[in-house]
């Protein structure tokens, strides 16, 4: 099975699209919901993971509480905010800018 | 706003790091756990699942520093562990770590010393508006008054000429004057019995508005000050006075003073940081030039257009520039000179006028005759302490160099468990850092301390000269500046060294490592220019000492112990200048003279170093070549000659036959004699001060030998000397040659003098030796300081030495057992020590002799006696130099000596 490094710039992206669709997840469900959703095309390495989620609650995009897993254990659960709302649509509306313009690069060639 | 908040975020993760790292490793652990069960519902045993798991999540420890890199605060975490760390390798070796910080302090606290001095001295700017604006006419090099004609540059002005220069300039926006000689005068503040020493400066009306200086109290003087001669008795007083003499009491404004027998009013003070206009000197009252008559009888300048005794400052216009003032004033300073040449002037005249010039030059940093005096002895001191601060670092570096070889193995270990070569080299310049931090703040309490001693070595009298040299942010930015530099200077080669390391060589074992050689090569490099800086300091050392001691034995033509000297000023007190003050000088010469102890006693003009008093003189029928008619004068008691000590070679001396009724007499010295009297005996002709038409007046009665007048540098010139009884003005000098130590009878003296008149202040009481040691006060401290740091530096080049060879030996001390082993003896193996000390020392030597002979051309202004190249010096300096070196390597080369060759073998 082939998987891909994600695309530098857009782990954030992917992180807070992930918290948008479902609610609180911990680092280890991030990882997994990313890869499940890219159909595994997609890793996130943990190298990448947890600076990010760092980064991101320094921001205030998310914000984070301990609960408990399934397996009875204790986990950090990642929601995101109103900033972090609004940081998703900066971030998607820049993709699809820098997407369009890729596109429309390879088309052209 | 956004910003806000997240520096709100990053300052709890700082407040609750503690949380934040217990956070984040859990989070991670349960991660690496979750993936571990996965792999296991993959099919994997536990062990490989684990291993799997481990292997996907990689170097945990890395990827937490990552994740905490993004809180933003690493930056601050590395420095507290850096500098933790460092204290604990510094406590761990104390010894070095002493003797590095003390040398550093030492080094560090005499740059910051003669940093500030050198500020005080050379480089602050007046603490007035817009220092940059002001201009003064002329150098400044002069001080005093004089009534030739200008016929070259001109340096002190009229009074007059500073009014029609006020009036008819187009460049200045204010034009101030100030009399070129500060008063000593003493007076008293009503209410108070005692009569108390206060300096005073005359100044014009425009003074303190040219320089914009604006009173903390009352008022400052106005123009209307200074229009009417004698109709002004007001006075500004310093902030330094109001403190010291008022305790800063608001109703010092309207307070009496009299000084002589005229009433002045205090009407201001002026702000803490101004302290006048030279630097240097700090009146405690400013009073206007209309006054200066009352202050000063014998001067007056206001309306004679010749005295020029005044210094003028001005305030150039916004925009325009200094050649611009100085073609306007020129060609102003030449209109009035034909004006005051008359309607005829003769052709003299008119050459006079030619030649006669205005230079302005910036007065920004005020004026100063110490700035002249001192600048070249404090360029030298920087160069010399700047020295000792690069061997400090050199040894440092040193130091730093042998424990970094020491804790190769530590660094190769850190480094392969991943620390960052960046992280290391941070790590060790942080410990560098401290070190020079620690040496920095003990080098500001060693300077604050070494300041005041300093200020006393360049004093004139027993009262330190009033300059600035507190610790401010300006001194503490430099010393911190020169800290930071040190660190680097040191530290950078010594971490870069230590850092580049063969990783597999340097885990392998610990002997060896790969670039000792080029380590020990650098470190002897080290060594060897420690000795040439130390080699250029001590010929420097050599040369001042030597010139200082060619001073000391210069004869000055009197003898200078056992002579006390006093200051009087009975103008103070109301005295005026006639026959009772001439009867008060003799009352008080001649109750002086009968107590015990004392030999003789003399009121005088001058002694010794206090300027001079120089005319033209004039010898009927006798033409003089070039400028050899100028005289200096003294005016002297009867026993002047007998307390300084100043043979008399024919003729006589004073007598009580001489008074103002009698014919007018002198005694002169050889050089006169030979000069104005070539043929015959000069007993009984006659001479005059002034023109021809005096040349008659005044007889010669004795020829003493010649003395040294203004300075033990002068060349013999002509002078003579007349007795007061005949010519009675306000003189200052009491001189009394005693047959002990003159200190002992200084009370006695005071006392008799009380006796005379117990009003009369007495002030400034030193001896004459003290008087002429401190007429070579810049020589005197070059040569102290010098002396100081040449031998600091060579002690300092000696630790380096010893530690070198120390280290040296430890290392070789298997080669060394394996030679003895092979029949060599200890004689041998000391020599072969001691032949690399010597060969390093000579190297030194060889770099440093040019160095020396080519940094002394510098110095010669500040020699005497001698030449730069000094054949006594350059020979003694590299022989202490030498012996200094044998001394510091012997230990070592004894212990390589010592050396048992079986344990020597076994040690590897």
């Amino acid at each position: 099975m082939h998987q891909d490094e994600i695309p530098p710039g857009t782990l954030y992206l992917l992180i807070l699209r992930t918290l948008a669709r479902g609610g609180e997840l911990h680092g280890y469900e991030i990882a997994n919901s990313i890869q499940r959703l890219s159909e595994d095309v997609l890793r996130v390495e943990e190298g990448s993971l947890y600076p990010a989620l760092q980064r991101m609650l320094i921001k205030g995009w998310v914000k984070a509480k301990w609960g408990v897993t399934a397996g009875n254990r204790r986990a950090r659960y990642y929601q995101l905010t109103a900033l972090g709302r609004k940081q998703l649509e900066i971030e998607v509306s820049q993709f699809d800018r820098v997407i369009q313009a890729i596109t429309r690069v390879i088309q052209t060639a | 706003m956004a910003w806000i908040g997240e520096l709100g975020r990053r300052l709890l993760v700082l407040v609750r790091r503690n949380q934040y790292h217990r956070d984040l490793k859990e989070e991670m652990c349960l991660h690496r756990d979750l993936k571990q069960q996965e792999q296991i519902g993959a099919g994997l045993s536990p062990e490989e699942a684990y291993f799997a798991a481990s292997r996907q999540f990689g170097n945990a420890t890395f990827l937490k520093e990552v994740s905490q890199d993004m809180w933003g605060w690493n930056w601050l975490e590395h420095l507290m562990q850096d500098l933790h760390y460092g204290t604990r390798t510094m406590l761990r070796s104390p010894g070095l770590t002493i003797v590095a910080v003390l040398s550093l302090a030492l080094g560090i606290g005499a740059n910051t010393a003669i940093f500030s001095l050198m500020d005080a001295v050379m480089l602050r700017a007046l603490p007035v508006e817009e220092p940059g604006q002001l201009v003064l006419f002329g150098d400044g090099r002069a001080a005093g008054s004089t009534d030739d004609f200008p016929d070259s540059t001109t340096r002190l002005f009229s009074y007059p000429f500073y009014r029609e220069i006020q009036k008819k300039n187009q460049v200045f926006a204010g034009v101030a004057a100030i009399l070129s000689i500060p008063f000593g005068t003493h007076g008293t503040v009503e209410g108070r019995g005692s009569i108390e020493q206060m300096n005073t400066e005359l100044v014009s009306g425009t003074y303190f508005s040219v320089l914009g200086v604006n009173p903390v109290l009352g008022r400052t003087l106005a123009d209307a000050d200074d229009q009417t001669p004698g109709a002004s008795p007001v006075a500004v007083a310093s902030n330094s006075w109001w403190k010291r003499r008022f305790g800063r009491d608001p109703g010092i404004v309207g307070r009496k003073v009299t000084i002589g027998s005229t009433v002045y009013t205090i009407v201001g003070v002026t702000p803490a940081e101004f302290f006048g206009t030279t630097v240097g000197q700090s009146p405690d009252l400013w009073i206007p030039l209309s006054m200066e008559k009352q202050i000063s009888p014998g001067w007056n300048g206001l309306d004679n257009k010749f005295f020029q005794s005044l210094y003028i400052v001005a305030r150039l216009k916004p925009a325009v520039r200094m050649e611009q003032a100085g073609a306007n004033v020129n060609l102003l300073f030449k209109q009035v000179l034909h004006e005051y040449a008359g309607p005829a002037p003769s052709q003299q005249r008119l050459d006079d006028i030619q030649r006669a010039r205005i230079d302005l030059t910036s007065v920004a940093r005020g004026l100063s005759r110490l700035r002249r005096q001192f600048s070249d002895p404090l360029e030298i001191l920087m160069t010399v302490v700047g020295l000792v601060l690069l061997i400090a670092c050199a040894n440092i570096a040193n130091l730093l160099l042998a424990r970094a070889t020491a804790r190769h193995r530590e660094i190769a270990v850190r480094q392969a468990l991943g620390a960052r070569r960046s992280r290391l080299i941070r790590q060790l310049l942080t410990e560098s850092l401290l070190l020079a931090l620690v040496g920095g703040v003990l080098g500001v309490a060693f300077a604050s301390w070494a300041d005041h001693l300093l200020l006393a070595m360049v004093s004139r009298g027993p009262e330190p000269l009033p300059l600035d040299v507190s610790i401010d942010a300006r001194l503490l930015a430099f010393t911190f500046g020169v800290s930071l530099v040190t660190a680097l200077l040191f530290g950078t080669v010594p971490a870069l060294r230590a850092t580049r390391l063969t990783l597999t060589n340097s885990l392998k074992e610990g002997r060896g490592p790969v670039g000792a050689a080029a380590r020990s090569l650098l470190a002897k490099a080290l060594v060897v220019s420690q000795v040439a800086f130390s080699l250029v300091l001590l010929v420097g050392a050599g040369l001042f000492l030597r010139s200082l001691v060619n001073l000391n034995h210069v004869d000055t033509g009197f003898n200078k112990e056992n002579v006390l000297r006093l200051q009087l000023d009975p103008g103070a007190v109301g005295y005026k200048e006639d026959a009772r003050l001439a009867a008060l000088y003799q009352e008080i010469e001649q109750h002086v003279s009968a107590l015990p102890g004392v030999r003789a006693a003399s009121i005088s003009f001058f002694t010794f170093n206090e300027g001079s008093w120089t005319t033209h003189v004039s010898v009927q029928g006798y033409a003089p070549p070039g400028n050899s008619r100028e005289v200096s004068h003294n005016i002297v008691g009867a026993g002047y000659f007998a307390s300084l000590g100043i043979p008399l070679l024919v003729g006589r001396t004073f007598g009580p036959q001489d008074t103002t009724a009698s014919a007018k007499v002198a005694v002169v010295n050889e050089t006169m004699a030979r000069q104005l009297f070539p043929a015959g005996s000069p007993i009984g002709r006659h001479f005059g001060i002034g023109g021809p038409e005096h040349a008659n007046e005044i007889e010669v009665v004795g020829v003493v030998k010649d003395a040294k007048y203004d300075s033990l540098k002068e060349h013999p010139q002509p002078a003579d000397f007349i007795p007061y009884s005949q010519h009675i003005q306000y003189l200052g000098d009491f001189e009394v040659r005693s047959s002990g130590d003159p200190k002992m009878i200084a009370s006695a003296v005071r006392r008799a003098i009380a006796e005379v008149d117990h009003n009369l202040p007495v002030s400034g009481v030193t001896t004459l030796a003290e008087q002429v040691g401190r007429s070579v006060a810049s020589q005197r401290l070059v040569a102290r300081l010098s002396a100081f740091f040449g031998l600091l530096a060579v002690f300092l080049a000696c630790i380096g030495i010893y530690g070198l060879m120390s280290y040296a030996v430890t290392r070789r001390t298997n080669e060394i057992g394996i030679r003895m082993a092979l029949g060599a003896g200890r004689a041998n193996v000391l020599w072969l020590v001691m032949g690399e000390i010597l060969a390093l020392a000579a190297l030194g030597i060889t770099i440093g002799v040019p160095a020396a002979l080519a940094g002394d051309r510098v110095v010669s202004s500040l020699l005497f006696g001698l030449s730069s190249n000094d054949p006594v010096t350059m020979l003694t300096a590299p022989a202490i130099l030498l012996v200094v070196a044998a001394l510091a390597g012997y230990l070592p080369a004894r212990r390589a000596s010592k050396v048992d060759p079986m344990v020597a073998l076994r040690y590897e």
